[in-house]
């Protein structure tokens, strides 16, 4: 049987249309004009959870940023103080061989004590480094500086400064001050403390010879360590920048619409909108009334 | 033998019927636009011969006109029966897809301040402190971050409860509609049985009890049938809602809150008999009581009711995780065993999380024996979110499962829609109001009362002949 077309069918469906045709042309201005294709989770919900894990790695990736900046501080002041103590104490060494040549008056020696003197406030002052307040050589401790006037070290062995710089990778980025300068009795400054009492009374100090190329040999594996953080900070900053732009790129195919496309649909269901608008006035005029005299 | 003046009624039926037929076309005509209006049509017959021919007169005699015999109201019953129930599925699936669609409206997810963005920035903020420790102003960046997580989760817990009150309030007042359509249908089915016994017409009211069974329909799923006496019956899960003139009534019970749902779901019981739940299996009533059901363990319980439970379930599982590793670290003043967060006994626990450390100085960042400004414990928390079975993945397991359930919803509705346009369209093609069909059915019916007119006309002239004019042949 044919179907048998009412007044109410023609307007009902005419209506219907309208209203899904303006429906879909809403949705396309509403994507347009955001740039979103995720507006609520049943858009896409295996997009929206993929979307919240992006997100989440995002703002992890900032963080690693963040704490890759803060540790390269570290670093940093760690290398320039290992650079300036390996400086001194090949100064300090200098003196002590000049010391030997056994030429030198008494008074040049106390004047090489004084130099050693200058040297050993130096180092101290290398070694009590800080960044941001926190001791570079005893990083985990809060006593302000890592060696005191006894040359006590305030560090805590075993402990370590690190910083997180991507998933399941940290790297250490203090050093530890007892390996480079010793501590107590036995560190640097009271080996240099006691060379300088020696050549004050006129003793031979050649002794310190060895003592000297063992610190200056400690220092050359701090500031490898060092260095070999700082590779690792950079390389993991590059990794991370790349990261950063593969994680936008990823949340951008899931959440946002392809503009061109957007724009080419919005013009189609505009025009789609107009057309149906068109064909309803068209028809909506005609009545067998109009013809019946 | 016909009468003479047999002619005359003859005329007379043709131009009552012409009037008759063309006072049902003109109710046709502006009742077109009037909803749930069924087209009608006169119904009519020829008239036999007055006297029956028998075999000494086998003369030829015609009818006696036409005979109007009722009017007739043009439906199927088959294509309203297809209607209703695609209007108590199109209320189901509608019911359900709005719920669910304001439900993760409220999740606010993906965004940049939904829970999943506040969490990261907790867990940021560790990081930050494990960079900084003794830091007072990472310590309260911690705090901060850690009290917009709290009431991020309480004020999502108390949207999804103002929900669930809200659509136990619209279900209360849909069941005192279904009431009123009841008591509607009952008081029609009195007034056609009488109608009908008396002769008249009942289209009409017909129509009426037609749009109040598909009221019921819409809200409740509830099926008609027409019985043999006229009256309809409406059953809702197998049992009246209408029988003859006596309506059955139902309410609405169950808790009101979200907090009770479990202990006391909210049901559909008829009012005679309380405490036995109706099964109602269509409608917008069947569609808000599945969305108020309380939790299932297996996660198919009420979609408001889950969503609430997933809030509870993230704020335990930040509690439990965060402080079975800040109990273990030390404060700078050498504290230890303390918790971060704590959750009230008794109620939900997105409610009752709150935070412990007051201050800065409450926060145990470091790990016992590594220095006061050891980080490592803080490292360790700011790790937490990444880990299986996080609150951040709890999060995200909840608002996939919400926008799948919501899309699912939603493509239901589509297809119902789509099918009550169709039995909309099929209902319509038989019964509404065609302007152009009732045009020519006038022109038609003016037509016959004017030939009808003629008749008699003619048949005046004949009596005229026949009275003034007959024997008179050659009289001047």
């Amino acid at each position: 049987m044919t179907m048998r077309i009412t007044d109410q069918m023609v307007y009902g469906s005419q209506a219907r249309n309208l209203q899904s045709s303006l429906a879909a042309l809403a949705a396309a201005q509403q994507r347009a004009t955001t740039g979103l294709k995720l507006q609520r989770p049943s858009d896409d919900p295996a997009g929206a959870v993929t979307s919240l894990q992006l997100r989440g790695e995002q703002a992890q990736n900032d963080q690693y940023v963040r704490n890759i900046t803060d540790g390269t501080a570290w670093t940093s002041a760690a290398d320039a103080a290992l650079s300036q103590t390996s400086t001194l104490i090949r100064q300090a060494r200098d003196a002590v061989v000049q010391a030997g040549n056994g030429s030198l008056n008494q008074s040049a020696l106390d004047a090489l004590a004084d130099k050693l003197s200058g040297i050993r406030d130096g180092l101290l002052a290398q070694a009590n480094t800080t960044v941001g307040g926190r001791s570079v050589f005893a990083g985990t401790s809060d006593a302000g500086a890592a060696f005191d006037a006894s040359y006590t070290f305030s560090g805590i062995a075993g402990s370590s400064v690190t910083r997180r710089i991507g998933d399941g990778q940290s790297v250490r980025v203090d050093v530890d001050g007892s390996a480079v300068y010793g501590q107590g009795a036995t560190s640097l400054f009271a080996q240099l403390d006691g060379v300088i009492s020696d050549l004050r009374a006129g003793n031979p100090v050649g002794y310190a010879i060895g003592q000297l190329d063992a610190a200056q040999q400690a220092v050359g594996s701090a500031q490898a360590a060092v260095g070999s953080a700082e590779n690792q900070l950079a390389a993991a900053k590059a990794a991370q920048a790349t990261a950063a732009v593969q994680l936008t790129q990823r949340r951008s195919d899931v959440e946002n619409v392809d503009t061109a496309q957007a724009a080419i649909d919005l013009t189609n269901r505009d025009n789609v909108y107009q057309a149906a608008l068109l064909v309803v006035t068209n028809t909506m005029q005609t009545n067998l009334t109009d013809f019946l005299r | 033998m016909a009468s003479t003046f047999s002619g005359i009624e003859t005329a007379y039926s043709g131009l009552t019927a012409a009037r008759d037929a063309m006072n049902v076309t003109g109710q046709n005509i502006t009742n077109a636009g009037t909803p749930g209006y069924t087209r009608q049509r006169l119904q009519q017959s020829a008239a036999i011969p007055a006297t029956e021919t028998h075999f000494a007169s086998p003369l030829a005699q015609p009818g006696q006109g036409v005979v109007v015999s009722g009017i007739q109201r043009l439906t199927d019953e088959l294509t309203n029966a297809r209607l209703r129930t695609a209007q108590g599925q199109q209320g189901f699936t509608g019911m359900r897809a709005d719920g669910l669609q304001t439900l993760e409206d409220g999740l606010n997810e993906p965004s940049d301040t939904g829970l999943a963005a506040q969490l990261q920035d907790f867990w940021s903020s560790w990081q930050d402190l494990a960079n900084n420790p003794g830091e007072p102003s990472a310590g309260a960046a911690v705090l901060s971050d850690a009290q917009s997580v709290v009431s991020q989760l309480a004020s999502g817990y108390r949207q999804v409860a103002t929900q669930w009150s809200g659509l136990r309030t619209q279900l209360s007042s849909l069941a005192d509609q279904v009431n009123q359509a009841a008591d509607g249908i009952a008081a029609l089915n009195g007034r056609i049985q009488q109608a009908t016994a008396a002769g008249a017409s009942a289209n009409e009211l017909i129509d009426q009890r037609d749009q109040l069974a598909a009221t019921v329909a819409q809200l409740v799923g509830g099926t008609a049938t027409t019985q043999a006496d006229g009256t309809v019956a409406v059953f809702v899960a197998g049992n009246l809602l209408v029988s003859g003139q006596t309506a059955n009534h139902v309410q609405l019970a169950g808790a009101t809150g979200l907090e009770g749902a479990a202990a006391d779901p909210v049901r559909l019981e008829w009012q005679a008999h309380p405490g036995q739940a109706i099964a109602v299996d269509g409608g917008q009533l069947a569609a808000g009581i599945s969305l108020l059901a309380p939790v299932a363990a297996d996660g198919s319980g009420g979609a408001l009711a889950q969503t609430a439970e997933a809030y509870n379930q993230v704020a335990t599982a930040l509690a439990t995780q965060v402080n079975a590793v800040h109990e273990g670290a030390v404060t700078a003043d050498g504290r230890t065993g303390l918790d971060f967060f704590a959750v009230a006994a008794g109620g939900p626990a997105a409610l009752g999380l709150t935070v412990v450390a007051a201050t800065p100085a409450d926060i145990a960042a470091a790990a016992p024996g590594a220095g006061s400004l050891d980080g490592s414990i803080a490292d360790r928390i700011s790790q937490l979110g990444a880990a299986a079975g996080s609150p951040d993945a709890l999060w995200a397991g909840l608002v996939g499962r919400v926008g799948s359930a919501s899309q699912s919803a939603q493509q239901q509705e589509a297809v119902a829609q789509a099918s009550l346009t169709s039995a909309t369209k099929a209902q319509q093609s038989i019964s509404s109001v065609d302007t152009d069909q009732e045009n020519l059915d006038l022109i038609t019916e003016q037509s016959a009362y004017q030939s009808a007119a003629r008749v008699l006309t003619s048949v005046d002239q004949l009596l005229d002949t026949l009275i003034n004019h007959t024997g008179i042949v050659g009289i001047s």
